[in-house]
């Protein structure tokens, strides 16, 4: 009960202190600090791409470091981030996670960014009793309980193909679905499969078609794409996978309304009228998230929305790890692993609430669909 | 003008106009008020007081955050040139300019630079100074400007909210002379009606200040 009054309000602190642009409110003054928080530290482990080209490499990072360092100055905490650069390839994930659990000083993970690599080292991190948190691995499976200390701070799969199957139903007039998938990729599977069943349920006529991870060459696909399709539907891992392929297809006057998963909400995938989904609000909706904005274009230059929830996913880990510290006065892995499941944050730069259901899943998630305009995200559903 | 004529039972003395109750009233209603109206100035200047000590506090915190953004945009810019100057030198294989240039940049500098050197070829980031970096600074100096801005506006808006407050005070200050004008004109009149009238008059200004006076306090 304790854990669950201290890590309550430590979130509230913690929500209280990134609002807006005033002062200390009454709740940031009422709610109780960490006596010598400077000694509240300990590596957060930061498993997400960086230092190559891909289309998402280094935004989670650019992200969760802002969280890291906001979350350091309003709280005085000392912690500290090491990072592994993993994408989507399971066997450097695998590398990185041993030597991950070697290392006593990482106390939590913040990642993996998709599910494969999730799937390959959870059972790792399980092992040693590492909490880790994704901010982007949505396969749905990923929660059946198979991975005992996975959390995500996005919507499961288990939604997003659903919202995707009837909105192309419902907004898109289909006469015929082309579903564009990766080859044995988790994500791309489990997401299809789902955008499948709800086009089946529909009586909606759909093909699938499989390609490899950054494949070059599309041309199978447009061949495809006949008269009938007029809908080609893409939950593909990569948004530069998914340019190529809208480039194939305008290159060969072909033109069907084009629409991805989360994994598409990047600016790689600059296909104005396209249609993509991701987990959450624009960020920019709120004070608080037009000020992180901000602090963000400030430190890195240009903003990527994709991130938002590795921000989240830090401050969930951090939360949880500050609460060990208030309740132990350390910070440890069994700590931070006992404080997750009462972690709550009142209000996330995403304008979404946080916290946990027992399958460890985003409570209330929800799946936005966007249309991809020249000035940026236009939300259409 | 007439009147009860109220008085010692000699009735030599100057003679109270109105019965003995009223005149109590009137002067307790405006000892109130020249009480209220002294705790309200007080109050009043104590607000302004601390809306100054806010005001020079966000002056402060503004000049802080502007040194320290100024300060992170300077260390941004001079480790980036620094660096590429460091690396031209060492492509040269001019050792002894590369030696030199190192000891011209900051120990947060160095470290964020022995970081992305010490990397595995593959994981190397082009830059030293990208966020996966843990040794590189820029972001939390950026952060505390940032946080020191927040502070200056929380300052200046908690300072504004305490001039208003003032002001109002003031305004309940102002508003007590019609109770004091009221209470005084009480005497000037013989008729029992129209010093109650003025009474009343100066106690519902009295009671409607003190009211405004809990609520601005």
């Amino acid at each position: 009960m304790r854990r669950l009054l201290a890590v309550a309000l430590v979130a509230g602190a913690a929500v209280a202190a990134g609002c807006g642009t005033g002062g200390q409110s009454a709740a940031d003054q009422a709610a109780p600090t960490v006596a010598d928080a400077y000694l509240c530290d300990g590596d957060i482990a930061v498993m997400a791409p960086y230092g190559g080209f891909g289309a998402t490499d280094s935004v989670q990072m650019n992200w969760a470091r802002v969280a890291l360092d906001k979350f350091n100055d309003i709280h005085g905490t000392a912690f500290t981030f090491k990072p592994y650069n993993v994408d989507f390839d399971p066997d450097a994930g695998i590398a990185a996670a041993e030597r991950i659990v070697a290392d006593q000083d990482v106390v939590a993970v913040m990642g993996p960014k998709t599910s494969v690599v999730t799937k390959a080292v959870g059972p790792m991190f399980d092992g040693a009793g590492l909490v880790y948190v994704s901010p982007s691995a949505t396969n749905a499976t990923l929660t059946d309980g198979s991975l005992r200390n996975f959390y995500r701070v996005v919507a499961s799969d288990a939604l997003q193909g659903p919202r995707l199957a009837r909105f192309i139903a419902e907004d898109l007039e289909p006469t015929k679905v082309i579903v564009v998938a990766n080859e044995g990729e988790p994500y791309s599977q489990g997401l299809s499969k789902s955008i499948t069943d709800g086009l089946a349920e529909r009586d909606i006529p759909f093909e699938v078609v499989v390609t490899d991870l950054n494949q070059k060459d599309y041309s199978d696909v447009v061949t495809r794409v006949d008269e009938q399709v007029n809908v080609v539907a893409l939950p593909l891992l990569d948004a530069l996978d998914a340019r190529r392929l809208a480039a194939e297809l305008a290159a060969a006057g072909k033109y069907p309304t084009l629409i991805g998963g989360d994994a598409l909400f990047v600016s790689a995938f600059d296909v104005p009228g396209a249609f993509v989904t991701t987990y959450a609000p624009d960020a920019s909706i709120l004070p608080r998230g037009r000020d992180i904005i901000r602090l963000y274009e400030s430190i890195f230059g240009s903003f990527e929305a994709y991130g938002g929830p590795a921000y989240v996913a830090m401050e969930v880990v951090l939360t949880a790890a500050y609460a060990a510290c208030a309740e132990d006065g350390t910070v440890t892995r069994r700590g931070v692993l006992q404080a997750m499941p009462d972690v709550r944050i009142e209000e996330t730069i995403l304008g979404t609430p946080v916290s946990f259901t027992p399958e460890h899943e985003l409570e209330g998630a929800t799946v936005n669909v966007y249309r991809v305009t020249t000035r940026g995200y236009e939300l259409v559903g | 003008m007439t009147g009860a004529h109220g008085g010692h039972a000699g009735g030599h003395e100057p003679a109270l106009h109105g019965p003995r109750w009223l005149s109590i009233t009137t002067a307790v209603v405006l000892g109130v008020a020249a009480i209220l109206a002294g705790v309200t100035a007080w109050k009043s200047t104590v607000m302004e007081g601390h809306a100054l000590e806010n005001l020079t506090r966000s002056t402060q915190a503004v000049n802080d955050a502007n040194a320290l953004g100024q300060e992170a945009e300077r260390n941004r810019t001079g480790e980036r040139d620094l660096y590429i100057d460091y690396r031209v030198a060492l492509d040269e294989g001019n050792d002894e300019r590369a030696e030199s240039i190192l000891g011209m940049m900051t120990a947060t500098t160095r470290a964020a630079i022995d970081w992305w050197a010490a990397q595995p070829e593959g994981d190397r980031p082009s830059s030293p100074f990208v966020s996966a970096n843990p040794e590189w600074a820029a972001p939390g100096t950026v952060i505390q400007a940032e946080t020191s801005l927040e502070a200056a506006n929380g300052l200046l808006v908690k300072a504004k909210g305490e001039l208003e407050q003032a002001h109002n005070l003031e305004f309940v200050a102002a508003l007590l002379t019609i109770a004091f004008l009221a209470g005084g004109l009480t005497g000037l009149f013989e008729s029992i009606r129209a010093r109650v009238g003025f009474l009343s008059v100066s106690v519902v200004t009295l009671l409607g200040c003190a009211v405004a006076t809990v609520v601005f306090w």
